[in-house]
């Protein structure tokens, strides 16, 4: 049996909890707290899901990146596992981040989709995380499987920097910058131009999608294990059979 | 409040936007509790082989 810890247990129980209460908290926040912009109206509401998705999937794609590398020096599975965990999850949430920005982008850019640099590197950038779990389950040697993981991992984060950067690098972008300088606005400091409980609902929001994130990786990584550890037992009772 | 957000323009895009969320992160949290079930049915079977397999 994988045994564990009782307090990484207790821990994760108690994030799973956390998470639903910042979930509960953040959705009143959104609906109740929040104003509705006055050019956008509640569409500008997809906002806060939209960006804590991002965020939740750009801290999942970091870990990865940390499994990767850990991985490469010590040769240890768990390693392997935290990068797969964390970019299966990180999938998931990316594709909220980019279903949610269309939905957001009919009623205000009057269309589903377009080929904005913003857009074609997000779109890339998930592309390559769904290659990872392609490539990596069409390998059978698990040694190799682990070393290609690894690598993959830290090579395909530079698709998630690109993503990040393209919209402060390039003037032909339609996608707004929530905060910071950019070519379009390059005296920008950092602040939001937003009232105040638009800023606190959407930092609310972005601190609730991390933390949800972290814990459905975490259950995630728990269920690997287990199943790692069921594979390898019936591997025993078929070599004693 | 509520009337202020209900009387808002897009309300349609805003539910669609979050019930598309939580539909996929539905989605990602049942698959894990889904294989976790197969997985404890898998090894509940295990145990029973092993014992029959004992004499």
């Amino acid at each position: 049996m994988t045994t564990y810890h009782p307090n990484r247990t207790r821990l994760l129980n108690m994030m799973t909890y956390i998470s639903m209460g910042l979930v509960f908290l953040s959705s009143l926040m959104v609906f109740a707290y929040a104003r509705p912009e006055a050019l956008q109206g509640n569409a500008q509401k997809i906002f806060y899901v939209h960006l804590g998705t991002f965020f939740g999937s750009f801290v999942l794609f970091s870990v990865a990146v940390v499994g990767g590398v850990q991985f490469l020096r010590t040769r240890n599975n768990k390693w392997d596992i935290l990068g797969l965990s964390t970019i299966e999850v990180g999938l998931a949430f990316a594709l909220v981040n980019i279903v949610t920005g269309s939905i957001w982008a009919r009623p205000i850019w009057n269309t589903w989709w377009t080929w904005d640099p913003r857009l074609l590197t997000v779109t890339i950038m998930w592309l390559t995380y769904a290659a990872y779990m392609m490539l990596r389950s069409g390998i059978e040697d698990p040694e190799r499987r682990r070393r290609f993981a690894a690598v993959y991992s830290i090579l395909a984060f530079s698709s998630v920097i690109l993503t990040v950067v393209i919209i402060r690098v390039r003037p032909d972008t339609i996608h707004p910058v929530a905060g910071g300088p950019s070519v379009t606005s390059p005296d920008a400091s950092g602040d939001f131009d937003m009232s105040p409980r638009v800023v606190q609902t959407l930092m609310f929001s972005i601190f609730t999608y991390i933390v949800v994130s972290i814990t459905v990786a975490w259950h995630r990584i728990r269920l690997e294990n287990r199943a790692q550890y069921i594979q390898s037992r019936k591997v025993e009772l078929l070599l004693n059979a | 409040m509520l009337p202020i957000i209900l009387a808002a323009k897009y309300t349609e895009y805003m539910l669609m936007g979050y019930g598309v969320a939580a539909l996929i992160l539905g989605i990602v949290i049942g698959s894990i509790w889904w294989r976790y079930q197969m997985l404890q049915k898998d090894e509940a079977l295990l145990e029973q082989l092993e014992k029959e397999e004992k004499p």
